[in-house]
């Protein structure tokens, strides 16, 4: 085999131009046969685990990366719920845990450990309640350490007593790290439908179903789709949707195919029980200018992002991902769509500051992309009820379409709407939204689990 | 090809691009024309056409023709004696200067590396090489490869890109 010319310079093209890398590859770890009656022993246990499955990962990916010559921006450990592991000792605080995994997480040298976390879609038990209860502490006191809670699926129904559970952390997490804008809150996803293979933090776990150690890879490549869509729309300024879609999912589909690649050479060199997880395909942006999923909707004719059009704009581009994603793996997963985190999206923060994209807006916009309410900042003083209903309505939308949908929301403390944060490197900047003045406290203070919907009856 | 390049680097040290394509190209003709050994890039078949060490077959060029060119196209050839095909492509650019390919080849060659295949193109004076180098004799790691390399590209002030050839592969084919 050789290759021509053009398909080379494509190649180093899509790497050095258009910020074509991996996201992230995540070392997915249980720690079911750690639970056990002693905190202390558990703590131990935990540490001792991760770095034992996990001391080779990031020197391998890159030893990867230098051979390859393709980006692997993130490496990161996911483990399977705390509140599952932990349950056992009856704490009443899991914070060691954190601490624990924080540690860990240093020690091997990955930048986030995700799986703080439970599962309440019904109910949920005293390890769960202690879980939830330990994230602002948690969350507040460690610098890698990610939490996500699932609070409905579509077959059990939105329980919106761990929703307003979660509201209520949420505003206390904002306030224990309000010296740095509310950070903590970016290291906390509230989900409905919850992946148990997402590799992408701050919503990564290793769910219950999988094995001892998988290797999951998230992709990116909003830079990569952006480029291929400028060049068709330049050279053929007329050209059709359905035609702009086959570019998309041509571009999906290479984009997919280098994350396959490195993710089974990485489960290859690490050997022994490693095993290969999912490739995510889910569109990824960076705050980088022309590494935005905001600037590929642009460049598909809408003035501003949040324009009317954007959702099917959206629509078409998610799906036009998942298909050429599907043909270049044999095992998708995780998130897998378009991510519309706001602040950590130039074009999305730029539409936010102009008043273009508004909450509602972006909500309309989660019903068709893989997410949901991502890195949004809104007012330091938005109720704990409004927050609830926020995340509310966001997971009625993914119960009803039996699709994930989360939120990850940002109360910043002191700041009002129209003002900004800028929190650095890939969480960008934070512009805060308005929130509607409307109280939702009486209906969320109904509280209860709303029963799953008609379409989850499909047995 | 191991041929060719020793050719290279025996009679044009110091050449420019232009003086090594041609010399190159008569290097591959004399190959296609059986008057000069079979080597592992190149093998005449003795039926009017030549195989390339990648495994192209190519039609002979007759007398006063060009010769074939030694970027042969898309023929897959993934594995050799069953094992996977360890390759690198590397990818030069830059201002067109004296001993450019040259050096590059000598740094490669030192380290073991073997080049099966080159490709260039010239605009404006601004040229873009690429190399497929078979590591299967490299003793150092793709690293060391890839530093020594990039240390050569910037005496020249020239880019480099070392890249394995996985990545083509898992991009480019389905």
């Amino acid at each position: 085999m050789f290759w021509q010319s053009e398909e080379v310079t494509e190649i180093l093209r899509m790497i050095e131009q258009e910020h074509l890398d991996i996201r992230t590859v995540t070392m997915g770890v249980s720690l079911r046969g750690l639970a056990g009656r002693d905190l202390g022993v558990l703590c131990r246990d935990i540490r001792e685990h991760l770095e034992r499955c996990a001391g080779q990962l990031v020197p391998t990916i890159e030893a990867i990366q230098a051979e390859l010559a393709v980006p692997i921006t993130n490496k990161r450990l996911s483990v399977t719920p705390i509140a599952i592991v932990a349950e056992p000792t009856g704490a009443d605080s899991y914070v060691a845990v954190a601490e624990a995994m924080d540690n860990a997480a240093a020690e091997v040298g990955v930048d986030y450990i995700g799986g703080f976390s439970a599962l309440v879609e019904k109910r949920a038990t005293r390890g769960d309640s202690v879980l939830i209860d330990s994230i602002p502490e948690a969350l507040g006191s460690t610098e890698r350490v990610c939490s996500s809670v699932n609070v409905a699926t579509t077959r059990a129904g939105i329980n919106v007593d761990a929703i307003l559970r979660m509201a209520e952390r949420i505003k206390q997490l904002a306030e224990r790290t309000k010296d740095q804008g509310g950070i903590g809150c970016a290291k906390l996803v509230t989900f409905a439908n919850i992946p148990e293979d997402n590799p992408f933090i701050a919503g990564a776990m290793h769910g219950i179903g999988e094995g001892d150690i998988v290797i999951n890879v998230g992709v990116s490549g909003p830079g990569v789709v952006l480029s291929a869509l400028r060049r068709l729309v330049g050279d053929n300024p007329r050209c059709s949707l359905g035609e702009i879609a086959e570019v998309v999912k041509r571009t999906s589909f290479k984009v997919t195919r280098a994350g396959e690649m490195i993710g089974r050479e990485v489960v290859r060199r690490l050997g022994g029980d490693v095993s290969f997880g999912v490739v995510d395909l889910s569109l990824a942006p960076t705050p980088t200018v022309g590494d935005s999923v905001a600037e590929i909707l642009e460049t598909l004719g809408l003035e501003r992002t949040g324009a009317p059009g954007s959702t099917v704009a959206l629509a078409l581009i998610t799906d036009a991902v998942k298909k050429g994603g599907l043909m270049a793996s044999s095992s998708v997963g995780g998130l897998s769509g378009a991510f519309i985190p706001v602040s950590e999206d130039r074009g999305m923060v730029d539409a936010a500051r102009v008043g273009a994209l508004s909450l509602e807006k972006l909500e309309a916009m989660t019903a068709v992309c893989s997410v949901g309410l991502d890195m949004v900042a809104v007012p330091g003083d938005t109720p704990v009820d409004t927050i609830a209903a926020i995340i509310a309505d966001e997971i009625a939308i993914g119960v009803v379409n039996h699709k994930t949908t989360a939120v990850r929301i940002i109360p910043v403390p002191g700041k009002v709407a129209g003002e900004s944060y800028d929190y650095g490197g890939l969480l960008g900047i934070a512009q805060v939204q308005s929130v509607s003045k409307f109280s939702s406290e009486q209906f969320v203070r109904h509280g209860g689990r709303i029963p799953a919907p008609l379409t989850s009856l499909r047995n | 090809m191991r041929a060719v390049t020793r050719a290279v680097e025996s009679r044009l040290s110091g050449a420019d691009l232009d003086t090594v394509r041609v010399v190159v190209r008569e290097v591959v003709a004399a190959v296609a024309r059986g008057s000069a050994p079979a080597t592992r890039g190149l093998v005449n078949n003795g039926d009017g056409t030549v195989t390339t060490g990648l495994g192209a077959r190519l039609p002979q060029p007759a007398a006063g023709q060009s010769p074939p060119s030694l970027c042969v196209g898309c023929v897959e050839q993934t594995k050799r004696n069953g094992r996977p095909r360890n390759r690198a492509v590397v990818t030069a650019t830059g201002p067109n200067r004296r001993g450019v390919i040259a050096q590059l080849t000598t740094c490669i060659a030192e380290r073991g590396g073997n080049i099966e295949d080159v490709s260039q193109t010239i605009v404006s004076d601004y040229f873009t090489l690429i190399f497929l180098v078979d590591l299967a004799e490299v003793s150092a790691t793709f690293a060391d490869l890839k530093r020594d390399v990039e240390a050569v590209a910037e005496r020249l002030g020239i880019r480099v890109t070392l890249m394995h050839e996985d990545v083509m592969r898992a991009l480019q084919r389905v």
